[in-house]
């Protein structure tokens, strides 16, 4: 091979050579500028992403802290600044336990630890103070942030919903009152009638007795004389037969018996809707539960009176017991309301409308308890119904008849504001029992 | 294997062996680019290992005595390409440890996917440093060259005992580095 040639393959070498780099050059180009194009879509993505969260936690209703495990805040949100009153500049910095009262102990950390929730709908109640110094009641979820460095609060002012929960409350006892008034009318109503009837009674006889006074008068009269003219005896006769005075002794006895237990009657509603309603008590109060008892099955007798007897076995010896009166009655008046429509439906369903039902009510203590039961022999609650009775607005019975609210609010009332308990034994087409506990 | 190894390679034999023996290297080492090599491309490294036994058979030399002859002119190649790197550090001993961090990130930053060899430092005492080379590839005699050449460039008075590791085939060996006295 000479010079030329082998210098010609070099050369032939080198340009394949070149073409080859700048053939990878372009791909490495390609690849760069893909690349490129890859981090600045994820840049944007995390741009757009990073201005989601922002607006989520500048619009959120809530207020959302993070705390140092100290409580020190280390950032808020606008929420925050409205619920507190106080500039977000102020409360960064500062100690969440000068919002949060609760928090003002030497235990601050711990108790700061014990406010994570268990799980994330466990949302705990506590009090917030605002920058007038108003104290309000609040709902919050804390949750530990990772690595250690503290917590993420999710705060809400519960004020104005505690003033309507109160208000609903009211309005509930206002309506079940309501729902009563007819019943509780016609239970007034029938001993007004006899009271009424008697006394119109009454006042005819007195009317036939009028006659009969004038000639015993005369009678009087003509004695103290010496004499007594037939005249006069035949017209104090006629009198007392005219007036039937045999009848009137049997009748006007009973008339004035019976209108006592009338008016007896009128006076133990009366007395059992104050007593049931107890209006103007809004704190715990200790009272005779048995009364209470009493009084509730008197205001609904007109709800299970066409349907069962109620008989109540009350123990003589139970203490008084610490409760909301008001809110107490209610409770048990939904379980013996519930009781007679279940006797109610049994009895249209066997098509046996003979034999009244059965409601029992009883009390008594056992250990540092009192034990109220209410038992039925009405349809019972099948197997699938029975995890639902409690939720509220849960019923099986037609529009206008049932709300689905009863065994809710019982439940509130016993659980929640009494640190009572609810059991329920139930069997189909034999009856219920509810039995509620309460701490003495 | 890096191209830059390849070109370097066939400049090294034009320059001292002319273009005549570069075409009978090339024949011999069976390219798949017919010798059209880029520094910034990746061949097949048993093209390499052909192209130095058909040198060695036109040459009379032994095979490990070329490659490690190579190694110096590699390193002199990186010493005038890359200056800096040199320069950051005052001897053998302080330079060879950092080969890992200083070079060998920096290649992987040009070339993700490069194939590097790993370097296993020890040093006991002032006097004396250990490298261990392991590589997918035979070539503890380039790196063997490499060293040499490095004790060159700052000076220093090393000797230099290598022992193969197994499986003795040239992808793994131990270089102890030690101060004369
Ligand atoms: N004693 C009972 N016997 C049989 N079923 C009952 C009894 N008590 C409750 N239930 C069932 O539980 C459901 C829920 O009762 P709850 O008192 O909460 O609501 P309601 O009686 O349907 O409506 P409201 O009480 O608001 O008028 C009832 O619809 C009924 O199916
Ligand atoms: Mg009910």
């Amino acid at each position: 091979m000479d010079e030329i040639e082998l210098l010609q393959r070099k050369l032939d070498r080198e340009r394949r050579a070149r073409k080859e780099a700048e053939s990878l050059l372009e791909q490495k180009s390609r690849e760069l500028f893909q690349s490129n194009e890859q981090q600045s879509l994820l840049a944007d993505c995390l741009f757009e992403q990073a201005e989601r969260i922002q607006s989520i936690l500048d619009t959120a209703p809530e207020a959302i802290l993070t705390l140092g495990r100290d409580g020190t805040i280390a950032s808020v949100n606008p929420a925050a600044e409205r619920i507190f009153g106080r500039p977000i500049a102020a409360l960064v910095g500062s100690k969440v336990s000068d919002l949060i009262p609760e928090l003002q102990a030497p235990d601050e950390t711990q108790r700061l630890q014990a406010f994570v929730a268990k799980n994330h709908l466990d949302a705990r109640e506590s009090r917030a103070r605002h920058a007038d110094g108003t104290e309000f009641p609040i709902e919050l979820i804390a949750s530990e942030l990772a690595d250690d460095y503290g917590y993420t609060w999710m705060l809400r002012d519960v004020s104005r919903r505690r003033a309507l929960e109160a208000q609903l409350a009211h309005a509930l006892k206002m309506e079940s009152v309501g729902a009563l008034a007819a019943g509780i009318a016609h239970e007034i109503n029938t001993p007004i009638q006899y009271v009424g009837d008697n006394t119109r009674f009454l006042d005819d006889a007195f009317g036939d007795l009028d006659a009969l006074f004038e000639a015993i008068g005369k009678l009087l009269e003509e004695s103290s004389g010496g004499r007594v003219s037939d005249d006069t005896l035949a017209a104090v006769r006629s009198a007392a037969d005219a007036a039937d005075l045999d009848y009137l002794r049997d009748e006007v006895p009973q008339a004035i018996r019976q209108s006592l237990e009338g008016t007896e009657r009128v006076a133990k509603i009366v007395r059992a809707m104050k007593e049931f309603s107890h209006p103007g008590v809004e704190e715990k109060t200790a009272i005779d539960l048995n009364r209470a008892i009493e009084s509730t099955v008197t205001v609904s007798r007109n709800e299970w009176k066409y349907v069962a007897e109620v008989a109540t076995d009350l123990d003589p010896d139970l203490p008084l017991v610490r409760c909301l009166p008001g809110d107490l009655n209610q409770a048990v008046l939904n379980l013996v309301v519930n009781a007679a429509h279940a006797i109610e439906k049994r009895r249209e369903v066997e098509r046996n409308v003979d034999q009244l039902g059965h409601i029992a009510v009883s009390t008594r203590r056992v250990g540092d308890q009192v034990e109220l039961r209410v038992a039925d022999d009405g349809t019972g609650i099948p197997a699938d119904v029975l995890p639902r009775i409690f939720d509220p607005f849960f019923t099986t019975k037609p529009v206008g008849k049932g709300t689905g609210q009863g065994l809710a609010i019982t439940y509130s009332v016993v659980v929640e504001k009494h640190g009572g308990t609810i059991d329920v034994e139930t069997e189909s087409g034999r009856g219920t029992t509810f039995i509620l506990r309460l701490p003495l | 294997m890096k191209g830059v190894v390849f070109t370097e390679f066939l400049d090294l034999v034009e320059n001292r062996f002319g273009l005549e023996t570069v075409e009978r290297v090339l024949d011999a080492g069976q390219t798949a680019t017919n010798g059209a090599y880029t520094a910034v491309g990746t061949y097949d490294h048993r093209e390499l290992l052909r192209m130095v036994v058909q040198l060695a058979t036109e040459t009379g030399l032994p095979v490990s005595a070329l490659v490690k002859a190579f190694g110096g002119h590699l390193f002199d190649v990186f010493r005038d390409g890359y200056p800096g790197v040199l320069e950051s550090s005052r001897s053998t001993f302080e330079f060879l440890p950092s080969v890992e961090q200083a070079i060998h990130v920096e290649m992987r930053k040009l070339y993700p996917d490069a194939e590097l060899p790993d370097f296993e430092y020890e040093r006991s005492g002032d006097d004396s440093l250990t490298v261990v080379y392991r590589s997918s590839r035979p070539f503890a005699d380039l790196a063997e060259g490499l060293i040499e050449a490095c004790i060159r460039h700052y000076g220093d008075d090393l000797q230099v005992a290598r022992e193969d590791l197994p499986p003795f085939d040239g992808t793994s060996a131990r270089f102890t580095l030690t101060r004369r006295r």
